[in-house]
């Protein structure tokens, strides 16, 4: 090896170099495949998800029609709503946690190890690079709970047909999946902006997992009519109360549900881009 | 070229960077020198934007990094090593950075192995010593092919080969017309590197210069002489223009008179000479009477200033 070996040809760019949005948006996608971490999410996000949801169809007692009853599986008449509330739920409880490992990992180990310093280096625009890893984790997040929500509802009902029940899927579950994935796609957004304000992992996975998991359980306790319009305000049960259509949730209905959420991503996500932009890195 | 113009950079009551002007040329290895804490850092990472300045900028051809077409062909940067995430591949790293700017696989094929990183490149980054680091650190930097290189402190912690591989990369780069600038805060290290000198000192611009003028603003000719008549000779040349110290009985160093005509005196005078030596001070010596005053965590005792020096 020696020094001159290093001066490179004039043919080595196939393509013009330049700097653009969906160019940082493919490094990103690079970064995100390159780490172990994002693999072993998958696999526990498609396993427990998956993992409940077969159990739960395979065990859960029902009233077999045969005996002259209607089949009653899981609380409701209708095995096709039955399963589709499974299916959420599995994909939903698991998604919160393993979605928001996956952000804050990905923002936070940027800051952790200083590589952060090398993607601004080469990608000085701080907007695009916000954009393009928001875009990156946000997108890769909804895919995955799509793909797990359907495969957990095709395995859920390949065996309820099995134990002689007859699951359909109607748009209204169409509709109940696609909100599923919709959360998710919140989760991700309100975790990358938790990550880039508090530039640390264990940081921001413990504000979002405070915000889902631990207050609810809190504010549950509380039992004024303050304590459940705060209750309400918490992104989860906004997020429940749209994914199931709950038109009694207590914030403006289900629209009021929707602008809620929203309310939590813009929040997180104003946050954390004028962090980003605005100090040192 | 580099372009720093009234660069400053606070933090809280303490002015890291203070009001830095300087032009960093193209052609030359420009050496970045300041005692540890004197905002070389600071000022690097001011010139990749990094660190927003609190006044003044700092532009590449004129324009700001962030205002470049295609940042990694204008600017490639090694500031700290590390800066890689511990469980993705040398070569994951470097495909990633390279996408942002449309760099093709081959080019960063052609990098790992001039830097001579092919055996190591799909490990993960933790397994990579210092040495290693920084051979992906430079090959992140020589990526985009850039006009302009700027180099962090670049062989530190590197055994002596790596440190012989920095220098004549460096060497090779300006050879090739690109602007090369490079801190440290070993003046050694710089005399053996770099062609033109930026010294500063508390954030302060001490010195820019070609490296031999430093040398030269800071000598004064002095010679040792070495004879049975030092004495004779001391009370002989002394002058309001000469000064004689007195090193032993016979070893005397005059300052203020050549060699030559110490020598045509001891012809006339008859002089016995063992020795006589012209003393020019080193780069070392220059640097330190630079930043004497400059140096922000003095050592209180004299013993441990005396070992250190």
């Amino acid at each position: 090896m020696t020094a001159a070996a290093v001066a490179p040809t004039a043919s080595v760019h196939v393509r013009k170099p330049r700097l653009t949005f969906a160019r940082i948006a493919k490094s990103e996608w690079i970064k995100v495949r390159s780490v172990r971490s994002t693999w072993l999410l998958l696999v526990i996000f498609a396993i427990s998800a998956l993992g409940i949801t077969t159990a739960m169809a395979s065990f859960a007692a029902f009233r077999n029609p045969e005996e002259g009853e209607a089949g009653v599986f899981m609380g409701e008449s209708d095995a096709g709503t039955a399963l589709l509330n499974l299916a959420t739920m599995a994909v939903v409880y698991i998604a919160m946690i393993v979605v928001t490992v996956y952000a804050s990992l990905a923002i936070g180990s940027e800051y952790s190890s200083g590589a952060i310093r090398s993607t601004l280096s080469a990608a000085p625009r701080r907007g695009s690079v916000f954009g393009a890893k928001t875009f990156v984790i946000a997108g890769t997040s909804a895919l995955a709970t799509a793909v797990l929500i359907a495969a957990a509802w095709a395995i859920g009902a390949g065996i309820l047909t099995g134990r002689g029940l007859n699951p359909a899927l109607t748009s209204d579950g169409l509709r109940q999946m696609g909100l599923t994935v919709v959360y998710a796609i919140a989760i991700a957004l309100i975790a990358v902006g938790a990550g880039f304000i508090t530039r640390s992992t264990a940081g921001g996975m413990a504000t979002v997992l405070g915000l889902l998991l631990v207050l609810p359980m809190v504010l549950n306790f509380v039992p004024s009519k303050v304590g459940a319009y705060a209750l309400a305000a918490l992104p989860d049960q906004a997020a429940a109360a749209m994914v199931s259509n709950k038109t009694d949730y207590l914030i403006g209905g289900v629209w009021g549900a929707v602008a809620v959420l929203a309310g939590w991503v813009v929040l997180a996500i104003v946050g954390g881009y004028a962090t980003f932009t605005r100090r040192d890195a | 070229m580099i372009q720093l113009e009234g660069l400053t950079k606070r933090y809280g009551a303490k002015l890291a960077v203070d009001g830095l002007t300087a032009t960093i040329k193209p052609g030359l290895v420009t050496g970045f020198l300041g005692p540890n804490g004197a905002g070389k850092s600071t000022t690097m990472r001011m010139i990749m934007g990094l660190d927003r300045p609190t006044a003044g900028r700092a532009t590449i051809d004129g324009r700001p990094l962030s205002a470049q077409r295609a940042p990694l062909t204008k600017v490639g940067a090694l500031l700290d090593a590390k800066s890689v995430h511990p469980s993705r591949s040398g070569r994951a790293h470097l495909l990633a950075l390279a996408a942002t700017n449309g760099i093709s696989k081959r080019r960063v094929e052609q990098m790992i192995q001039a830097t001579g990183l092919e055996a190591v490149a799909s490990r993960r980054t933790k397994t990579y010593s210092l040495g290693m680091h920084q051979r992906l650190g430079i090959a992140a930097a020589l990526l985009g092919d850039p006009a302009v290189v700027v180099l962090d402190e670049p062989v530190n912690g590197l055994d002596p080969e790596g440190v012989l591989w920095v220098r004549r990369l460096a060497r090779s780069l300006a050879a090739e017309g690109r602007t090369v600038f490079l801190s440290s805060h070993l003046m050694s290290e710089m005399s053996q590197t770099a062609d033109h000198l930026i010294i500063i000192g508390r954030g302060r611009l001490l010195a820019d210069a070609p490296i031999d003028d430093i040398i030269a603003g800071a000598s004064e000719e002095a010679t040792r002489v070495r004879s049975p008549q030092a004495a004779q000779i001391a009370a002989a040349l002394a002058s309001h223009s000469v000064t004689v110290t007195t090193e032993d009985a016979e070893t005397i160093v005059l300052t203020g008179i050549g060699v030559k005509q110490i020598g045509e005196a001891a012809a006339t005078n008859g002089w016995v000479i063992y020795e006589m030596t012209p003393i020019t001070s080193s780069l070392e010596e220059a640097y330190m009477s630079l930043t004497d005053s400059a140096v922000e965590y003095r050592s209180a005792s004299p013993v441990l200033e005396g070992a250190l020096s």
